[in-house]
Order: C-alpha cells, then structure tokens, then sequence
C-alpha cells in the first residue's frame, strides 16, 4: 500500500503512514507522484534539457538518473546528466574547489606462509545447513 | 545519561569453504560461542550498542568441483541461539574446491537476497565475505544440474541487486554494508570499486585469511557498523 | 607548515594547543557592545607562528597578506569580537576527542568552523600520532588547514586543496600504510562545516562536507544552510537511520568540498555543529528548542554556551562541537527578547504534549517548511557512498 499524502510505502497493517502520519488505509496501489506544494521551496522539477527515458526491452519509466531498468533490468540507454555538481549549483566565490589528489594505488602484499591443514567436521553440517536453492 | 546511538544488525556470512579456507574457518570455530559477546563488546567502545543482532552463514565452494557448492542458514538470533549458532559453525569442513576462482557471486546474490529484517531504526545488514580466492563470473556454472534459477544473468543485474541510492531492490541503501575479505582479484575487484557501501581488506590468494587475526576481524565488521 | 610529514605533525600538535589557548581567551565573558580593553601581548607570545620571529613576539600575529581584504588588525575591534561568539568542544574520552574547531580573525572577517573526525576507517591508530586515531588527527589537521589558509592568502585560495595537502601529510608519516578498498574505506576522514565572514556584513560563506552542519537561527526559527552529504538527507529520517556519508574529507579518496554564500540581512547566529550536538536528540525540532531554551535562561553568551553544554552532554554518546557568531543583535537582551517569541510558537506548535512516532514525523513536514527554507540545492544523487 502507498500512502496518498506523501507515496511513502505503507506497512501491511499498518495504522498510519511512518513517514508522514497519515492514517491508512489507503487506496491507491500505484505509487502516487508526490507534489508537495513547498510555500519556501518549489517542487523539484527537471531541469531544462532533460528527458523521460524508456526502457528498450519492456517499456516501463526509468528514473531519472537510474542505471538499470527497475522492472527487467535491461540497462538504461544513455542520457545526458541532467544534474547540476555541487560547484554549479553553489556559485561559490572563490574558484569551485576542485577534484583532490587521488588516492594512491595500494602497494602489492605478498606473503609467503606455510601450507595449513583443513578444519575438521563433523556429521550435524546437514543440521544447519540446507541447499541454497533457487531465488 | 548520555545515550549511545543503538543498532539493528543483519550479519550474512559468506564462508569461503575449500581447503584452503581451513585457518579462517578455525579461527571462527575457535570464537563462535563469544562472537556476540565480543562484537557487543567492540561497540561499546565506539559509543554505540546493539538493539538485536542476526547472523545466518553461507557456505560456498564450486558448483562444477564440488558436491557440496552453495548451502544457507536461516537467521540466527543472537545471543538467545548463541550455541546453536556455535553447532552450525563447528559443522563447517574445509574441503574441495576445483580451479581457483570459486562461485563467490553466487554466494554474494544469495545474500543480498536474504530476509532481512526491516523492523526498527538504524538498521544495518552486513554482508561479510570471507575467501581467499577470487570468483568466477556470474552464471559461469549455470549449465550445472545444481545451478539455481532466479540467479543475475551478469555481473550487471547482480549490481542492479545491490542497488545504489536510487534503488534498493532487496537490500536498503542506507543500512547495507559489504565487507569483503578477498584477494584484490576479478570479480571482487569489480565489486569494490563499483559498487558503494564496500570496504575490502586485501587477503593473499590461497593462503587463508591468515594476514588478519579474529580481532581484526571483529573489528572490521563493527568498524563498518 | 612544514614540509617534512614529522615537523609538521609537531608544529600541528603546538598550533592546536596554541588555538584552544587562545580561543579560551576570545571566548569572553563581556556582553556584545561593552568594550573591554585588554592586553594582546600575551596571545602573541603564544602563537608558535609569531614566536618563530622574535622582532614580531611582542606583537598581535598579521598575516602577510590576505585571501580576504586584510589591515593590521587594531586591539580594540578585537575586544568587539570577543563578545560575539563562544566555542564549544567537549570530549567523551579526555585526551582522545574526534572532534575539533577552528576560530581566527584578521580585522574585517572571522573564520569559525566545527570539524568531526570520523570513525570506521579513522579508527586506525597510527604509532607515529602517539597512538591517536586518524579521525584525531583528521580534524586537528582539516581545522588547522582551513586556519592557515583563511590567514595566509600565499595559500593558492583553494581551500579543499589546503585540507587535502594536509590530510596527505597525515597520511605521509604512516609508515605502515593501509590497504584498504572500497568506498568506506577512508584514511584520516573527516567533516567539514564552517563559515567566513565580514564582521560587519551580512555576507557569508559556508563550506563543508560530510554531515556536520552550519545554521542561522534568527527570530523565524532555526534553518539548516548546509545539505548533508549523507545517503539520506531528510535531517528527521537522518536521524532514524544514521545513514553513511556518501563525501567526506579524506586522505585516500577524492572528496568535494561545497561553498555556498549567503547574505544574512536579519539579525542571526551563525553556528557550526558536530553530529554529536543534534544527532541524539528526536528530532530536529527538540535542536532548535534545546538553543532557544538555554538562551532563555542564560545571562549571557558564555552563560548560553554552559547551558548549552550542560543539556548536550545529558544525551550525547559522541564528541561534540558547536561554534556561534552572533551577527547584528545589539545586545545579548536584545537578542534574547527577539527569539523568546520564537521559541514560544515553537512550544506551542510542537511541544504541548508528548507525540507518538507517526505524528513526530507529521509535525516534522510541517516543521521543516522553515527548516530548509536556506538548504541549498541537492548535490547530485547515485554519489558512491
């Protein structure tokens, strides 16, 4: 279930909405797009340029930004970056702080040691464990 | 008083279990029954402690070599079931393993996909892989009777498993932890350095998880807490 | 700094006992607008940078030259900024606090900041630190830097480059070196919140990374400036889940470092803060009113910052660190009068009764309209955290 205040996810049996306090139940199955009408702040909107991306194989809307498709998994086609960095968006005064020094490679580690033998067993392993079947 | 931040831990072990891993295996059989005590004990020293904590393991090896590829736990609530946590661990042998890389993504896909608990605040559901070896692709077994359905086709639709701010299919974005102790070799070396919420402490292919001591272990896990 | 990894360690290790001495001196006692004369010989003596220079010892430390339009700094403006601000950094372990703070001023601007040392990956302990975290000295090193570089403008102006260069020289004297990978995997990581600005101007840069924060509390409230770089960034939900940080400060890593300038054209206080000061209490509201209440009571800013110090430390399991700067009240009465009204409404809309957890977070979006009325725009989401 989904809210219909803010599209959080509701709980089965849930009294209220955990996120906002709305009380459940509530009707739509779909999740709705919230539209919080922000006196101080405007409702985040594209910026211009961006565009509603489509999955090739299945259809469904990919989000903004998604990598994947989240209905199949079908890889997102390419789009513009449509967020603005961090240096952007700030208009900082000084020159935007820039990327820092990488981080060095990790140096090789080789460690010779001397063969061990196995841990031992006993017959309560099928006990614990099942087969991992299928997902 | 003053109050410590308190948590909801997961663990999923992913064990390594071919011959090699017998050092590492050891070492935990030796620490299993105090394990709780000692992780509970690390997080006090951090300023945090534990609200509840579950352990379930993972065993994997080879699904062309081995007899025995891939086998889960369920839960463990810890401490309440402490000794049977400790059984389970004392059950496991080091054995087989065919070639080198070993079936570790599977492992890997198992445990993103376990039932982890979503009640309670700051949770935390730490996956922790422990081999000495590095893995084979993803499906590179998928023609073996044993192989499971439902497994990621690729490496990419595992990723898209693991999921990343904008999406968290199976395992929440913002509790997930993975810690790898693994050599820095393919696939693992993939995994680390796309994948976020990683911490990977280098082990030496084939010698055991020997270069880290219990402790270390210990404190990695709760450092990743 | 030095360039060698071992003497800049000890010059850092002098310059922070050097800066807590003297911040423990600009912390005064005196009420905004009340002129004290004092003498300013003793905090020249004490500055390792001046008393490399004898000929300079008896004299207040001046910079060269200035990133920002610096003078030689007159005694009696001095004594004015005395009474604008208190620094507030307490240790849940003596001797091993993760937290630390920067406090400077030339003649125009100050420079106040609140720096968190992270754990995790900064809970290595390095053998040339004298057994001190990297997270110890993470802060000590980022505070020190962002010193240096708000005081000496031969500094290329490149503030994340000055934490970087010094966190790098952490890392240097590390003969061991680390290993690790992976996103959380961070040598010598921490937070960066802190403010410059003109005295007497409502201009102000904010910089940070990570989850420490900057705030302007003025008579509409309490307002968070700072976006935390964290895998959630609702502060209510933040508060819940303890997301991890997806941009810190570190030596391993490349790290942004996010400016923002604001014109504060209404009387405020500015303040820098550690998680520790607002992460164990149940929300962001009960933040806001833990400020105005101890304001309430106090008779004046060190008074506020005991106060202050005192409720924090009843619930805090963490280091913390908040720094204040009071900006255009006439008066500490003045001030007091101004936002008493405000914490008032604040009662009444959100303390009257004891609230369970579904409506905590109804009155939250209320809240939070005010809130993050001056949060900038969100850095770009899907950062590898």
């Amino acid at each position: 279930m989904y809210c219909k205040k803010c599209g959080a996810e509701i709980r089965r049996n849930a009294k209220f909405c955990a996120k906002c306090g709305t009380p459940a139940p509530v009707v739509d199955s779909v999740r709705p797009d919230p539209t919080h009408s922000d006196p101080v702040r405007p409702a985040v909107t594209p910026p211009a340029g961006s565009t509603h991306l489509f999955c090739r194989k299945c259809g469904a809307e990919i989000r903004r930004g998604a990598k994947f498709c989240a209905k199949c998994g079908e890889t997102a086609p390419s789009a513009k970056p449509s967020v603005a960095t961090a240096a952007e968006a700030y208009k900082p005064p000084v020159k935007p702080p820039e990327e820092v020094k990488k981080a060095e490679e990790a140096p090789k580690l080789i460690i010779t040691l001397p063969e061990t033998k196995s841990g031992g067993s006993n017959g309560q392993f099928d006990e614990w464990f099942s087969d991992a079947g299928d997902l | 008083m003053a109050l410590k931040m308190t948590y909801n831990v997961d663990m999923c072990f992913c064990i390594d279990a071919t011959g090699s891993m017998g050092p590492v295996i050891s070492r935990v059989k030796e620490n299993a029954l105090s394990f709780y005590k000692d992780v509970t004990q690390e997080m006090e020293r951090k300023q945090k402690s534990l609200n509840s904590m579950r352990v379930r393991v993972i065993v994997f090896r080879d699904y062309v070599a081995d007899e025995e590829p891939m086998m889960a736990t369920k839960f463990f609530e810890l401490p309440a079931q402490a000794a049977q946590f400790e059984a389970c661990i004392n059950s496991i042998e080091a054995k087989g393993g065919g070639d080198e890389p070993e079936d570790g993504l599977e492992a890997l896909a198992y445990a993103i996909r376990s039932d982890w608990t979503k009640e309670g605040t700051k949770r935390r559901n730490v996956i922790v892989v422990w081999t000495d070896a590095s893995t084979h692709e993803i499906g590179y077994a998928k023609s073996q009777p044993k192989y499971p359905k439902g497994m990621p086709k690729d490496f990419n639709e595992l990723t898209q498993w693991w999921g990343d701010s904008q999406m968290e299919p199976y395992i929440k974005n913002a509790a997930k932890r993975l810690v790898l102790f693994a050599p820095n070799a393919p696939y693992w070396q993939h995994v680390t350095s796309t994948w976020n919420n990683v911490i990977h402490y280098p082990s030496t292919a084939g010698k055991g998880l020997a270069e880290y001591t219990y402790k270390e272990i210990v404190d990695a896990i709760c450092n990743s807490i | 700094m030095s360039d060698h990894p071992a003497k800049w360690l000890q010059a850092l290790q002098e310059r922070s006992k050097a800066l807590q001495e003297r911040s423990r001196r600009l912390v005064g006692r005196m009420e905004i607008g009340r002129l004290r004369s004092r003498p300013r010989q003793d905090e020249a003596e004490s500055d390792p940078a001046v008393a490399e220079n004898p000929e300079t010892a008896a004299q207040p430390a001046t910079p060269k030259d200035s990133l920002f339009p610096k003078l030689q700094r007159a005694p009696e403006r001095m004594q004015e900024f005395d009474n604008r601000m208190f620094v507030l950094c307490r240790e849940q372990v003596e001797g091993r606090g993760e937290d630390f703070y920067l406090a400077a001023h030339c003649e125009k601007h100050i420079a106040l900041g609140a720096f968190d040392g992270c754990g995790g990956s900064g809970a290595k302990v390095y053998s040339h630190l004298d057994g001190h975290t990297g997270a110890w000295a993470a802060s000590r090193a980022a505070a020190l830097a962002a010193r240096d570089w708000f005081l000496d403008p031969s500094q290329d102006g490149d503030l994340a480059a000055c934490i970087a260069d010094a966190l790098h020289a952490c890392k240097a004297g590390d003969a061991a070196g680390q290993l690790l990978m992976g996103s959380l995997s961070r040598e010598f990581p921490t937070t960066v919140s802190m403010f410059v600005k003109a005295m007497d101007a409502g201009e102000t840069d904010f910089y940070w990374c990570g989850d420490s924060r900057c705030y302007v509390l003025d008579d509409q409230g309490l307002h968070q400036v700072t976006a935390d770089d964290s895998a959630i960034q609702d502060a209510m939900q933040n508060l819940r889940e303890d997301a991890p940080m997806t941009n810190v400060a570190c030596a391993s890593r490349p790290f942004s470092l996010h400016c923002v300038r604001r014109n504060l054209d209404r009387p405020s206080i500015i303040l820098a803060a550690t998680d520790g000061c607002f992460g164990y209490l149940p929300s962001p509201m009960a933040f806001e009113r833990l400020l105005l209440e101890t304001l309430s009571r106090a008779s004046g800013i060190q008074d506020w910052k005991r106060r202050i110090d005192a409720r924090i430390r009843e619930v805090s399991g963490d280091d913390y660190t908040l720094v204040a700067w009071v900006h255009r009240f006439g008066s500490f009465r003045e001030m007091k009068r101004a936002l008493h009204r405000h914490l008032t409404a604040l009662e009444r809309a959100y303390f009257q009764a004891d609230v369970p957890e579904e409506a905590l977070f109804a009155q939250w979006e209320d809240y939070k309209k005010g809130y993050e009325r001056m949060l900038p725009e969100r850095p770009a989401d899907g950062e590898r955290g």
